[in-house]
Formats: structure tokens, C-alpha cells, sequence
């Protein structure tokens, strides 16, 4: 390398650094509204179940699988399909359709099961496909279409603009509804 | 603060938790102990061991920094410094501040596990500046001090707390058995793969062979059609050729795959009976390392016993006997409950009042003793015994009638000791039973169903005035047992071995029956007879016409305490080993069922509770025979039917359904298999050309699946030429029918035959 390149390179790398340093402090000194607070942000996994689009936050999921086999049990309440064998763990799947009372309309494919969980619950969900993971802003999900889901408003989060409906997993985790304690009256 | 730190700090605190709740175990029942006045030299050695545990769980406190719990036990420290030579007596006075610093120490530890903060502090300070009183400095002046003011109610703590904490302490030895096993397992790991590539060569074999007989077969089919109509009587030479090659190819081929599969067949039984003996000691190991003495449940009942009888004005001394037998961590959570519930009855209605005592002429002190002891096979009986007031037979017989749970006419027959045992139904309230107990009334159905999941039981003795014992009996661990698989309604199900009495096979022409019910006769005794199906609430499957009459029904007999019934079902697969699983968080009980089982296909199999369905049955079941209609009587089979074109959907429904079959329309191979995978089905009707999933590849999805593998498969369609019947019968179909020579008979006589 000659000097005069040299010299041209020594100033052209002093340059970009300038830059680079104005950059940072105009992005330090961004206000801090511009910014989506951390908190709003939300990762959701999404599915879809007789042709509707669904999404329950990532962070209530512990794994989605593909369902295998399925054994219904008597005497639980239909929207109990059955349980299914988890790495020698036993695991109830649900119906959202028949939780909800949805209409069982279009062709269904049930190949996956969304396993939901908290400390206290766990329970599969059973899907047509889970269709990957996105962030999306909570402030930007609407609440007015929420009627339009035919999904009780108390387990709707909101509905994002592609009209995913954003279910309440956490709400669905603690529902007592959902637990199944027959024989013994309580 | 990163989140690493914050990780460790969580696990650091849950592990303090642990500590925390094994030091108060041993503190409180060290100062139990002292509180009986023991001899000097024991009393000394007790002293001593309290000292120590409190003098670690300082420390311990002091590391994750619960300066409450250090300021304490620093206290306490000081305190014991002076009674550990064991030279001075504690006062009687003391142990009530000593009580509460160890429920305070014991609250804060439990609000710190439930994630909260300290709130004692308020406390603490009081405690504090009593405990002073005594140890090196204050010892003199302990006697002059007034007994301190119980200002507050204490805190009382649930028992047991060490058995829901989060973490568990395993013997390092057993850890390290448990993963040379574990290692141990990797060679059958590596045998598996070895058999598997092995299986895999032989399918390959297996399928070169299968598709060759199947072509020649069909090149064959023009020249046997030739031979069997006379139009050639011989075969020439070529042919001749022809056919030798091919069964010298067909010999040579099945001949060398013979020879791969007993390799195979020796190889692999030799695995796996080193795979039988590696799981089963891993299995035993590691249920070692779930093993817990009796004590970790046990230990901090007697403080609980304490603090209640005091509330209530009531002295009572709780002794604890063979608390050392170790049982399964996961049965001894199972149990805890029960067993609070069955000491506060005794604290609340079965020890009397000091004064009440004394009319009686009993020891104003009640005592309560837990007796645990090894009984037969791999069994611990709990006893818990009391000196109390005994519970009245008579009250529970009019309580029981009163309720409806038996007829006054069946009470009359019942003796003492079977009526006592009706404070276990769940029909009942127990408040009417015993006066007013407190809480929930149900809390013993609660432990006989507690007791019957674990495959144990649960009785009581009672003598009026004397006392009452119940006694607990339940497996040391979670064991396997012999379960017997039956298939009722077209679904699987395991009844445990032991409650199954015999199994019998009856002619319909046998089966009586007597208002609205079915009865047997067996061994000279009538028996009544409940179909599993009708009382598990199943669709019930209708016999198909032809053999309704002439089959015979399989029965097994079911024996509880009180009753003894007939179950009939479809049929007995077999006896397995099964390992019973909980169904899961969400389904918390589940009637008729006890949890499930895994069987070899990886499939969960129900495991029915043999008291819950002699009970379910004893219900008025209407018996399938008797409520048999026509429509039901012409019922032949469930099918599935897959087509994506309206018309053809609708004729084939209604040809189907016209013949008696229940029918379920589905537009494609994908929609098919959702609904194969919910509900049964006995044959499945399929077009081929359909979007999304053909009916070849729904046939070979369907012959792929373990479950499906036997279901009857009928292909109708429009393609009518040589390849495509190949590929229908190459893919597994039962049958082909061709649409333009449909007629509705032929499909009809073809699914009579498989079904």
C-alpha cells in the first residue's frame, strides 16, 4: 500500500467514525415516545382452526406438536376431545370450537396440538396448523371487531389488523370452567 | 440486574426454602421432645442437636440474606447456648416464645416460597426481646419474667410444607447409580439402531419381492384367463422359461430374506432381554431416589396438633411411631391432605375437653398416635388412633337413611362395623354424622377416593367413648399392576387384575332379565349383569343381525365391599403390566376413571375404577336389550364415506343409510383422516380423484397407522384402467369398484363381507 492510499484510507475510516458517532448520538437523543414500550410488545404463535385465524401469546405455550393419537374419554364434557401420550406424560386436548360454541364450519385438519401452560394448568389445544411467530404491538390490536369472532369477549385479547384473533391463554389457564372434578361433589 | 443473576438468585432461595423447612423440622421436633421433661443426659443431647440445627439455618439465612430468620435464630442461638450442656431445665414458659419463633421462622420461609415478602417483622421484634430472657445472660431472670402475652393468633403453618417445596435431596450415591444405569441403557440404545437398520434392509428386500410377484401376476393374468377358458390348453417353451425364472427369482428372494429375519429374530431377543433387565433397574433406582421417610410428612404434625388443641382449649399429644418407613415422595404428596383432614376430626370431635375427660375418668391429656408399619406385600398401614369420644354406628345408620344412601330394611342387616364405614360415601354429609365437623363434610369420600386411586383403602374402627382408628393402607410405591384389557363400544380400556373375580362367557339364551334388568346365574347365584358400554355412557354398538342371538357375551365380575356385578364387554385383549398415569392437570377426577395407562403402541388407554363402576352401575342403567328398537336392530356399522362431488356424496349416503349403516361425509383424504383420528368407524367408502389427498394416499395413510391399519377400505371411482386397479390394490384397498358399472348391490354385498 502506498502512503498517499494509506493516507486516503486513514481518512476515509476517520470519516465513517464521525458518522457513525453523529448516528449514535442522534439515536441516543431519539425522544423516548418513538420507541413501542418494551411491555407492549407481544410474541404470539399463530394457528388456524376451520379456516379462522387464531394466536395465543408464545409465552403461554411450552410446545406445539403434531397430533399422534388421540384416546376419547366417557364422561367428560365434549369439549374434552381426549388425551394424548406426551413423553409418557398423560395431557388433556381441548376443542376451542366446542369451548366457544363455534359453528364446526369448513374442512378441518386437526394436525397439531398447542400445549398451554402455567404452574398450576396444562392442557393441549388441538389446531389445523400452527402457522408460525410474530411480534406484534398490543396497542395496535383491535377490540371493536371482537364481536365479529363469535369468541366471548372475556377471552379475547383483541384482534390484530390481519384479523388474527388474539386469544387470552392466560385467561383460559386459569378458568376454573375448564377444570373437569366430577364424582365427588365439591 | 441480568437475568442470569437473577436465575441464580431464584434457585439460591428455593434451595434456602428447602434447608429452611428441614432445619424447622428438626428444631420443632426437638423442642417436642424437650417439652416431656427427658432424662438430664438425653435431654442435654436433644438441646444440643436443636442448637446446631438452628445454629445452620442462621447461617444458611444469612447467605441469601432473610436477615429476619438470622436475627431469630441468632435469639434462639443465644438462648439455647445456656440449655444445650442440658444442666438447666427449659421453663414451661419458654416454650411458648420458643414456638412462635419457629411458626414466625416457618411463616416467613412460606410466604418467601410463595414468591411474597416478609411481613413478620412486627413480630419478630417481641419475640426477640423475650428470648432474650434466657441463655447466658438472661437465664436468671427467666423465672421472675411473666409468661409473655400471646398478642396475636399465631401463624399456624400447614404441615408438611417440605414435600411442596420444589426441590428434592437425593442420596449422591443413588445419583450416581441412577446415571451409570442411565449410561448402561446407551448400548441397547445403540442395539435398537443396529435392528432398525437391519428391519429397514429387509422392507427393502420384502418390497422388490412384492412388487415383482404383483407385475408378474398381472402380465400373468391374460395367459391364465387364455389357459382357464381353453383357448390354450399348454404353455410354450418361452412361457415355460418364463414361469421357472420367476419362482427361481420369487425362491431365491424370500430365501434370503428367511435368513435376514431370523438374524433379526435372535438379535433382537437378545436385546431385549438385556433392554428387560436394564429398564427394570434404572426403574428400581430411580424409585429409590423418590423414596422419602414417612417423618418428612409427618414431623411437623405434631406442632400442628399442638397449636390446634390449644385453640380449642383442648390438650392433646400427638405421637408419631415408625415414621421412619420410607414411601413414595408422589404418594406421600397424595396423602397429606387425608391425612390432615382425619387428625383435625380427631383434634376437633374426637378428644374431649380436659373436663369432659376427667367425668370419664380418662387422662385430661388426649393423646393421638400415627402408627405406621410394613404390612403384607409392599404395603404401609397408616393407623391413626385416638383416645377420643368414638363415633356413634347408630347416628351414621339414620344419617345414611335419612340421605337416601340405604334403605331402612338394608340398614337393619348392616352390623356396627359396616355402618361405620358409610362415613366414606360422598352421597352423604358427614355433618350429620358426626355433630358438626368443621369445614368440608366431603373431606372423607375425599380420602377413600385418594386412598382407591393409589390402590389402597381406607377403614374405621370405633368404640363408643374409647377412640376411633382409621387405618390407611397404601402401597410403598407407585407400582405397577396387572391390568386386564377390554374392548367395549369399539374402545379399549384396562380394569385392574386384582379387583377382577373371574371372567365368564354367557349365552344370550342365559341372560334373564328382571325388572328392566339383566341378570346371570353363576356358581348357583344370580348375578345382575351391566353392560360397560351402557354405564360408561358409550354409543352403543348394535350386535349385527346375524349374530345378535348367537353370540355369547363376555363377562367380568367386579366385587367391592357391598356389591358384586357382571360387567359384559365386547371382549378381553389380553393381561399387561400398566403403570397408572394422572390424567393431566385439567381433568382433576374423572368419573368411572382413574387415570391411564400407556400401552405398547404408545396409545393411553383409560384404567377404570372398579368401586366407582359397581356404584355407577347400581344406578338404574336401562339395559341395551331391553330398550332395543328397530331402528337400532337395522344398525350395521359406521361408515365413512370420502368424495368431493355433492351427487355422488348424497347417492352414496343414501344407499348406505338405506341399508342401515350410520354414515359420515367427508370431501377429502385430509378431512377423512381428521375424522378417523376422533371418532371409529367400521369401513371407510372413498373416491380416488380428490383435491388436497387422493384416495390411494388416504389408503396408504390408513394402512400406515397402527390403529387403522385393519379398517375395511373400498375405492370408488372412475378410473377404470389396469394401472389404476394395480395401484388401489398396491396401496391396500379391500376392494375397487368402478363407477360406470356401479350398481348399489354390488357395493353393498362387498362391505358385508368386510365388515
Amino acid at each position: 500500500m502506498t502512503e498517499i492510499n494509506k493516507n486516503t484510507a486513514d481518512a476515509a475510516s476517520e470519516k465513517l467514525r464521525s458518522i457513525l458517532k453523529e448516528r449514535a448520538l442522534r439515536v441516543a437523543a431519539l425522544p423516548q415516545t418513538n420507541i413501542p414500550a418494551a411491555e407492549k410488545m407481544m410474541e404470539l404463535t399463530e394457528f388456524t382452526l376451520s379456516g379462522e385465524k387464531y394466536a395465543f401469546e408464545s409465552a403461554h405455550i411450552r410446545e406445539v406438536r403434531p397430533l399422534e393419537h388421540i384416546t376419547p374419554l366417557p364422561g367428560v364434557p365434549a369439549f374434552i376431545l381426549g388425551i394424548i401420550n406426551v413423553r409418557s406424560e398423560i395431557l388433556s386436548v381441548i376443542d376451542l370450537r366446542k369451548f366457544f360454541d363455534l359453528p364446526e364450519k369448513g374442512l378441518t385438519n386437526l394436525n397439531k396440538v398447542i400445549i398451554l401452560s402455567s404452574p398450576e394448568m396444562e392442557f393441549g389445544v388441538l389446531a389445523d396448523d400452527a402457522t408460525g411467530g410474530r411480534v406484534v404491538n398490543a396497542d395496535n390490536l383491535v377490540k371493536t371487531l371482537v364481536t365479529l369472532t363469535g369468541i366471548r369477549e372475556e377471552y379475547l385479547m383483541g384482534v390484530t389488523t390481519d384479523r388474527t384473533a388474539v386469544l387470552d391463554a392466560g385467561k383460559l389457564l386459569s378458568d376454573k370452567r375448564i377444570i373437569v372434578r366430577e364424582g365427588v361433589e365439591t | 440486574m441480568d437475568n442470569r443473576e437473577q436465575e441464580f438468585k431464584k434457585r439460591l432461595l428455593a434451595t434456602f426454602i428447602a434447608e429452611a423447612l428441614e432445619h424447622l423440622g428438626t428444631i420443632s421436633k426437638g423442642l417436642l421432645e424437650l417439652e416431656k421433661s427427658p432424662p438430664r443426659m438425653e435431654r442435654g443431647k436433644i438441646a444440643e442437636v436443636v442448637y446446631r440445627d438452628i445454629h445452620s439455618l442462621k447461617g444458611a439465612a444469612r447467605a441469601v440474606n432473610v436477615s429476619e430468620v438470622e436475627t431469630l435464630c441468632q435469639a434462639l442461638e443465644a438462648a439455647f447456648s445456656g440449655w444445650k450442656r442440658g444442666d438447666d431445665i427449659i421453663p414451661a414458659v419458654a416454650f411458648e416464645t420458643l414456638y412462635r419463633a419457629i411458626e414466625s421462622i416457618r411463616a416467613i420461609v412460606a410466604s418467601l416460597e410463595a414468591g411474597g415478602v416478609v411481613t413478620e417483622s412486627g413480630k419478630i421484634s417481641g419475640i426477640i426481646r423475650e428470648l432474650s430472657l434466657y441463655g447466658a445472660n438472661g437465664a436468671k431472670s427467666a423465672q421472675s419474667a411473666a409468661p409473655p402475652e400471646r398478642d396475636a393468633p399465631l401463624p399456624t403453618a400447614e404441615p408438611a410444607q417440605l414435600l411442596s417445596s420444589a426441590t428434592v435431596r437425593v442420596n449422591a450415591q443413588t445419583l450416581k447409580k441412577l446415571l451409570l444405569h442411565s449410561e448402561d441403557m446407551l448400548t441397547s440404545k445403540y442395539a435398537a439402531d443396529e435392528d432398525s437398520a437391519r428391519i429397514n434392509a429387509i422392507a427393502e428386500l420384502m418390497e422388490v419381492l412384492r412388487t415383482g410377484i404383483s407385475r408378474t401376476y398381472i402380465d400373468m393374468m391374460p395367459l391364465f384367463e387364455k389357459l382357464s377358458s381353453g383357448r390354450q390348453t399348454a404353455l410354450n417353451p418361452q412361457q415355460t422359461t418364463e414361469l421357472e425364472e420367476f419362482f427361481n427369482w420369487a425362491a431365491t428372494g424370500s430365501r434370503e430374506i428367511s435368513s435376514k429375519i431370523h438374524a433379526l429374530v435372535k438379535s433382537s431377543s437378545l436385546h431385549k432381554k438385556n433392554l428387560d433387565k436394564m429398564v427394570l433397574d434404572l426403574l428400581d433406582k430411580t424409585k429409590q431416589a423418590m423414596m422419602l421417610p414417612l417423618s418428612s410428612l409427618l414431623e411437623s404434625f405434631p406442632l400442628f396438633a399442638r397449636d390446634i388443641s390449644h385453640a380449642e382449649g383442648k390438650s392433646v399429644e400427638l405421637t408419631l411411631r415408625g415414621a421412619d418407613i420410607e414411601m413414595d415422595r408422589r404418594i406421600l404428596e397424595e396423602i397429606k391432605d387425608p391425612l390432615i383432614h382425619i387428625i383435625r376430626n380427631s383434634l376437633d370431635h374426637g378428644i374431649e375437653t380436659p373436663q369432659a375427660r376427667a367425668a370419664l375418668g380418662k387422662p385430661p391429656r388426649g393423646s393421638i398416635t400415627i402408627t405406621a408399619s410394613q404390612t403384607a406385600g409392599a404395603n404401609v398401614e397408616i393407623a391413626i388412633t385416638d383416645d377420643g369420644a368414638g363415633i356413634n354406628a347408630g347416628k351414621v345408620k339414620q344419617a345414611a337413611i335419612a340421605s337416601g344412601l340405604i334403605a331402612q330394611k338394608d340398614a337393619e342387616t348392616l352390623d356396627n362395623r359396616e355402618a361405620l364405614q358409610l362415613i366414606f360415601a360422598s352421597g352423604i354429609s358427614t355433618n350429620k354424622i358426626i355433630t358438626d365437623i368443621s369445614g368440608r363434610g366431603l373431606g372423607l369420600a375425599i380420602a377413600r377416593e385418594k386412598a382407591e386411586k393409589l390402590g389402597g383403602r381406607i377403614s374405621v374402627e370405633s368404640t363408643p367413648d374409647k377412640g376411633t382408628a382409621f387405618r390407611l393402607t397404601l402401597p410403598i410405591t407407585v407400582a405397577t399392576f396387572r391390568g386386564i384389557l377390554v374392548k367395549s363400544s369399539g374402545r379399549t380400556f384396562i380394569l385392574p387384575t386384582a379387583t377382577v373375580e373371574r371372567t365368564a362367557k354367557f349365552k344370550p339364551g342365559d341372560i334373564r332379565t328382571v325388572e328392566n334388568r339383566e341378570a346371570v346365574e353363576l356358581d348357583g347365584r344370580a348375578l345382575s349383569l351391566a353392560r360397560l358400554d351402557a354405564v360408561l355412557g358409550l354409543p352403543i354398538k348394535a350386535k349385527k343381525k346375524n349374530e345378535a342371538s348367537e353370540a355369547p357375551v363376555t363377562v367380568l365380575v367386579l366385587n367391592s365391599e357391598e356389591r358384586r356385578i357382571a360387567f359384559g364387554v365386547d371382549e378381553i385383549i389380553g393381561e399387561e403390566d400398566v403403570l397408572v398415569k394422572p390424567l393431566g392437570r385439567q381433568l382433576q377426577k374423572v368419573k368411572n376413571i382413574t387415570g391411564a395407562a400407556i400401552i405398547g403402541s404408545g396409545a393411553p388407554v383409560p384404567v377404570l375404577n372398579a368401586q366407582e363402576i359397581i356404584r355407577s352401575a347400581a344406578k338404574a342403567v336401562p339395559s341395551p336389550l331391553a330398550t332395543t328398537t328397530d331402528e337400532e336392530e337395522a344398525y350395521q356399522g359406521k361408515i365413512l364415506v370420502v368424495e368431493d362431488s355433492v351427487t355422488s356424496r348424497i347417492l352414496l349416503k343414501n344407499i348406505l343409510e338405506g341399508a342401515g349403516y350410520h354414515v359420515k361425509t367427508v370431501v377429502d383424504g385430509i378431512e377423512a383422516l381428521s375424522a378417523l383420528k376422533t371418532s371409529e368407524f367400521d369401513a371407510v367408502v372413498s373416491d380416488i380423484e380428490m383435491p388436497r389427498m387422493n384416495g390411494f394416499d388416504l389408503t396408504r395413510k390408513i394402512r400406515a397407522d397402527k390403529k387403522l391399519s385393519e379398517l375395511p377400505v373400498v375405492l370408488v371411482t372412475a378410473l377404470e384402467t389396469k394401472e389404476d386397479r394395480e395401484q388401489g390394490i398396491e396401496a391396500g384397498a379391500n376392494a375397487y369398484i368402478v363407477k360406470s358399472s356401479f350398481d348399489q348391490g354390488n357395493l353393498l354385498s362387498v362391505l358385508q363381507q368386510l365388515i
